[in-house]
């Protein structure tokens, strides 16, 4: 099986030129340490505004090794992020930002549930629980283009798509977990004259996350098995080039072996992300 | 004050910015000579579905293939539905046993299919079926049952032979009274049964490429079947674990000093009670299961989603109606289930136990 390595190579990494492949290797790190990063916060050793920043930088870099400017690291055009390692960067990249947007959003829909916007908000995130992705991800890609005249890659897509079902979800999340919160939290807070934006910021929002860690991770979890759909739109991730393979006669024998590889790697992120959602429940801890 | 003037802000931008996209969108659907409008939806489709449960040829209409989409997918759905919850209740009780290698194997079943995505999972099915499975030459044959990598193929009786069936859930429900009503049962399906062999069978015959004749379910039909069920099983699994567990430990014991072993302990008196608690979860998972099914698209089998955005969106380039009624429809399955969900009352089987 000298085969093998190929194989490996090419479900992981896909079509990213080779001699770029260390670029990929920091991202991993990157995420590994986002991770850590975040642990690290909900164990009060790194204060709020620290960790905001690092974020943002881990994010905007992560996001500038893959695509490159052309300056300092080649231009990578974004159908060659291909592979495994695809999944993980549409995982990476939509699961923080779609987290904290709904944030906002759940601002909106806890203190001004009478406005225009939340109103609005509600309805369309209403409609977006009620499909499947693969409509939302098909309507992005074939009818917001001739909405706009602005040409949108799949790849753009199909992240624009996730982000949106992610926010949907995890406002439901939230909500709920804004329900579970104890009424004497809130005659406290009305008490000390803590009211408004203060109110949601410093008493409910930490309790909204500590409850609603679980469900949080079993969104999360969804999300990295639904970046999975993105082949169905054309993007090559790990599951496109596993049909590539198949497609060739050579390796039309070896599919168990390829199914088997893909398998491990989604079941390996996953039950990173279940792991990283235990040790997060257990790390926060409000006194 | 401010919460109006935000109101009227809003309502500006949010009506200029959907003016600017609709008439954009109106002058590309024009540049491309079409017109905005359902009426395209009954002109004829031009195409011919194979693998439907109710014919579909070229000179019917597309509302009339999106129809049989629907059915499509609602036969599948329930198919799957009653399979994955059989699956599902079998490792949920296998979970509660005591002999820790079942319930090793009971976890290890619902972590490894809960983690892997659907995708992967209804791929990995249809390629090895597909490999597996002999040509059409070379059938699998057991009397008239035909097995080949073109799907089963088996004798079929007249539809009307089915009807009697029917009749069944309405004795099981109507009939509460009826003392003997396992007996009145037993004997309409045996009558029905021999009243089977009065019917003209249509039997598979082997024709010079394929089988003509009788009755055909597709490969893509029996992958979905199976990958979804297994699937949406070890969702359906954990539900009934959680309900199971929250049932007081007491009942076990006053279950165990009269004597039941544990299959009778968790049929007859665990389960039983445990249905209002995991029902609602449950609901939701069968709800996930039918949006689930517009998978199908990856591999070609007609259900409502891959004859709409698919088929009918590729033949009459109206995308944005496809769309549109594919949001519809979904979104009208999902209020009308979801209604359904938080308003019955779920039934406690008190009197059972």
């Amino acid at each position: 099986m000298s085969n093998i390595h190929f194989l490996i190579d090419f479900l992981l990494f896909g079509f990213f030129p080779e001699q770029q492949r260390w670029r990929l290797m920091i991202i991993l790190l990157i995420c590994l340490s986002h991770t850590w990063l975040t642990l690290k916060f909900a164990r009060h050793s790194i204060p709020l505004k620290t960790f905001i920043l690092c974020s943002f930088c881990l994010l905007t870099s992560s996001w500038y090794l893959a695509f490159g400017d052309g300056w300092l690291l080649n231009i990578i055009p974004t159908n060659q992020l291909s592979g495994f390692i695809l999944n993980i960067c549409l995982a990476y990249w939509s699961i923080p930002i779609a987290t904290v947007m709904s944030v906002g959003f759940c601002y909106l829909m806890i203190y001004q549930p009478e406005l225009w916007p939340t109103h609005c908000f509600v309805i369309l995130a209403k409609i977006i629980r009620s499909i499947p992705l693969i409509t939302l991800l098909f309507f992005i890609t074939l009818i917001l283009p001739m909405m706009t005249n602005i040409e949108i890659t799949r790849f753009q897509a199909a992240l624009t798509g996730l982000i949106i079902f992610l926010i949907a979800y995890i406002v439901e999340v939230f909500k709920g977990a804004h329900q579970a919160i104890d009424t004497h939290q809130h005659e406290s807070a009305a008490a000390l004259q803590i009211t408004g934006i203060r109110k949601f910021i410093h008493i409910d929002l930490p309790q909204i996350i500590k409850n609603s860690i679980p469900s949080l991770i079993n969104t999360y979890i969804g999300l990295i098995k639904d970046t999975a759909l993105v082949t169905i739109i054309g993007l090559s991730d790990s599951l496109g080039n596993l049909q590539l393979l198949i497609a060739k006669y050579e390796f039309k024998h070896d599919f168990l072996l390829l199914f088997a590889i893909i398998a491990a790697l989604f079941w390996m992120l996953c039950f990173i992300c279940s792991l990283f959602g235990k040790k997060l429940e257990k790390a926060i801890v409000y006194e | 004050m401010i919460k109006q003037s935000i109101n009227g802000l809003f309502s500006i931008i949010a009506l200029t910015a959907l003016a600017i996209l609709l008439i954009k969108l109106n002058q590309n659907i024009n540049h491309q000579n079409l017109e905005f409008g359902f009426d395209f939806l009954f002109s004829q489709s031009g195409f011919d579905i194979g693998d439907t449960w109710i014919a579909h040829t070229h000179d019917q209409t597309y509302a009339h293939a999106i129809l049989i989409g629907l059915c499509n997918t609602f036969i599948l759905a329930i198919a799957c539905v009653l399979l994955s919850t059989l699956i599902g209740i079998f490792f949920a009780i296998l979970s509660t046993n005591h002999s820790r290698w079942l319930k090793l194997l009971s976890s290890a079943y619902i972590n490894l299919f809960r983690n892997i995505p659907l995708l992967v999972q209804i791929l990995f099915f249809y390629t090895s079926i597909l490999y597996w499975l002999p040509p059409i030459e070379e059938t699998l044959q057991f009397a008239d049952i035909h097995l080949s990598n073109r799907g089963l193929f088996f004798p079929k009786a007249p539809s009307i032979a089915f009807l009697p069936l029917l009749l069944i859930p309405l004795i099981f429900i109507k009939a509460t009274s009826f003392k003997n009503r396992k007996n009145l049962i037993l004997g309409l399906i045996i009558i029905w049964g021999v009243s089977l062999f009065f019917y003209d069978w249509q039997i598979p015959t082997r024709t010079r490429f394929s089988l003509s004749g009788g009755g055909q379910l597709s490969i893509e039909w029996f992958t979905l079947l199976i990958a979804l069920s297994i699937y949406s099983s070890s969702y359906i699994a954990e539900c009934i674990r959680g309900g199971i567990h929250a049932i007081h430990k007491h009942q076990t014991e006053s279950a165990k000093s009269l004597g039941l072993n544990h299959l009778q302990i968790m049929i007859k008196v665990i389960l039983p009670q445990a249905v209002p608690i995991f029902m609602p979860a449950l609901l939701n998972q069968y709800l996930n299961l039918t949006k689930n099914i517009s998978l199908a698209i990856a591999i070609g089998y007609p259900d409502f989603f891959g004859i709409t955005a698919g088929t009918i969106l590729n033949q009459s380039g109206r995308s944005l109606e496809c769309i549109l009624v594919v949001i519809c429809i979904y979104g009208l399955i999902n209020t009308i289930s979801t209604y359904f969900i938080e308003n019955i009352s779920y039934p406690k089987w008190k009197n059972h136990v």
